[in-house]
């Protein structure tokens, strides 16, 4: 039951604190909610800024989701440029400086950091991180100044940023310790048409690159030293790993997993009764390894902000256990998967199978028809599908969302194989590139000797 | 600005990096039309975790290293309740 005259306090104005905030009106009309930021703006969609960049978008209004009006209108106390400064959990209290607030639901959500570089020039003028879109329209301003950038590691991040800076046609240099792009989450066959795709752009990649020393004149950036040579620059485009941001958490005494998340269950409640946390704070949990993972699309964030915000003011509801489904655009090509790759499941020593094909997205004769590689990884035993990798031109990010949801639902190759399909000359190929990954996988299977188990129902 | 870590986070990130960069290797055999030599830190620390850690991780069978990682992930055993997918 709702509890009447209900305070709840939420921390962090991103895509897990505003819905987390929204929901708990929703669910409880009566409850004081209070939304602490220490940004300018709430309610707009930060993964927009490198395409404003690029001018793909022509400008930063269009990634604003909401104004602020509508958030008061709707009951949401928001207060900017406020930063909180403690938790106490003992008088269920948080600080703003001097000012204290009560509560009788906390929910935290306050993001993530990127791993500041611990290298010589690193406190430099023009070393940029993409996040705050006020500073974004800063610094697109700056952009139209200048003529070489450096992008520092090959991040989805520093993918999108490099992609866009070399089609707004300025020198983009991408710098990356790994032997291909995005090589702690992505497979180099998945990726070597990205590269290939970036570097039409006119962008300059240098792998196996580590980033030493910013040097610089005058206080600010002019050239990044890596362990391969230095590259000229006017600015730095910090694209590191994102680590979640619980120094407040760590502090009150709430517990943090392995990861550095916020540990929850699957009602987002902390360690600790009556707080939760949603978003690139907390680790939840893999739903192929059963694993804790951190730092997921703001998409998760924003799931996992509805379901502490519906808890919070009352409610009860479940947050499932992950299957990640990404896409992305990398250069002029899409790129995505669900759960782990190839790489990945080396990497952890989870007993796997490989099956990959390449199809086409639409007839063979229809304007405009590309390829799509599709690789899915299966359980040599039971043949359940447990990752998948694709890179093509076009239809992705829907083979991504079917993939997630047809893997938890534990579809095997034989599902996949004998899928059903649509195929229309415009929109889709009569071989769906999925199902003809699957039976490539079955074939391979065969000539080893493995024997399908009968369908259900077959004599 | 993310405070002290504790000795699970600094377990999980260096399992991470050094079991990341063998399978790395592993992939850039595999397919070496697509990949760049990658960059490799040297020293003691980097020579302990690929010359005993991950040949040993490597050797335990998936079922036992699974077990090893969630004992890591929560050491007093409290782990937080979450719905079990299964079909």
């Amino acid at each position: 039951m709702a509890q009447n005259n209900l305070r709840v306090i939420v921390v962090g104005g991103g895509a897990a604190g505003i819905s987390a905030a929204s929901t708990a009106r929703t669910v409880n009309p009566e409850a004081s909610v209070i939304l602490f930021t220490e940004y300018e703006d709430v309610a707009y969609s930060p993964c927009g800024i490198p395409f404003v960049h690029g001018r793909e978008i022509p400008d930063f209004k269009g990634l604003f989701l909401q104004t602020s009006e509508h958030y008061a209108e709707i009951g949401i106390d928001l207060r900017f440029q406020t930063t909180v400064t403690g938790i106490d959990l003992n008088k269920r209290t948080v600080s703003v400086g001097s000012q204290v607030f009560e509560w009788d639901r906390l929910i935290i959500a306050t993001g993530f950091e990127y791993e500041k570089p611990d290298i010589p020039g690193s406190d430099l003028e023009g070393l940029h991180y993409v996040k705050n879109i006020r500073q974004a329209m800063e610094f697109d301003k700056i952009l139209d100044q200048i003529k070489k950038v450096v992008v520092m590691a090959a991040t989805p991040l520093g993918i999108e940023m490099t992609g866009n800076l070399a089609h707004r046609g300025l020198e983009t240099h991408l710098v990356d310790e790994g032997g291909w792009i995005m090589s702690e989450v992505a497979d180099p066959d998945i990726m070597e048409p990205v590269q290939k795709s970036l570097e039409e752009l006119g962008a300059k990649i240098h792998f196996g690159a580590k980033v030493i020393e910013f040097k610089g004149s005058n206080g600010k950036v002019k050239t990044v030293s890596t362990t391969n040579g230095e590259i000229d620059c006017d600015v730095v485009i910090v694209a590191t790993h994102k680590q979640p941001n619980n120094r407040l958490s760590r502090e009150a005494g709430i517990k943090i997993g392995s990861t550095g998340g916020i540990l929850v269950d699957d009602h987002m409640r902390t360690s600790v009764k009556d707080v939760y946390a949603a978003g690139d704070c907390v680790e939840v949990i893999h739903g192929v390894t059963d694993i804790p993972i951190q730092g997921l699309s703001g998409s998760h964030a924003y799931s996992q902000g509805r379901v502490a915000g519906a808890n919070a003011a009352g409610g009860d509801r479940a947050y499932d256990p992950v299957y990640v489904p990404w896409g992305m655009v990398g250069g002029k090509v899409q790129i995505g998967g669900v759960s782990l790759g190839e790489t990945l499941h080396k990497a952890l020593g989870i007993p796997h199978f490989v099956a990959v094909a390449q199809g086409i997205s639409r007839a063979r004769y229809y304007p405009g028809v590309s390829r799509i590689r599709v690789k899915l990884i299966a359980d040599p035993k039971t043949l359940r599908v447990m990752g998948a990798q694709m890179v093509g031109g076009e239809g992705i990010k829907e083979r991504a969302d079917f993939l997630a949801f047809s893997i938890k639902r534990g579809a095997t190759l034989h599902d996949f194989a004998w899928m059903e399909n649509v195929y229309s000359p415009p929109i889709g190929a009569l071989m769906e590139p999925i199902a003809l990954a699957a039976q490539a996988g079955l074939a391979e299977l065969a000539k080893r000797g493995y024997q399908p188990p009968k369908f259900a129902g077959a004599e | 600005m993310t405070g002290k870590k504790s000795f699970g986070e600094w377990l999980r990130k260096n399992a991470e990096t050094y079991l990341l960069e063998a399978a790395s290797d592993e992939m850039i055999a595999r397919y070496p039309e697509f990949c760049a030599k990658p960059y490799r830190d040297k020293g003691f620390i980097p020579f302990f975790w690929r010359n005993i850690f991950v040949p040993i991780y490597s050797r335990i069978p998936w079922s036992v290293r699974k077990k090893m990682i969630l004992l890591s992930s929560y050491p007093t055993g409290e782990r937080p309740h979450w719905k079990r997918i299964s079909y």
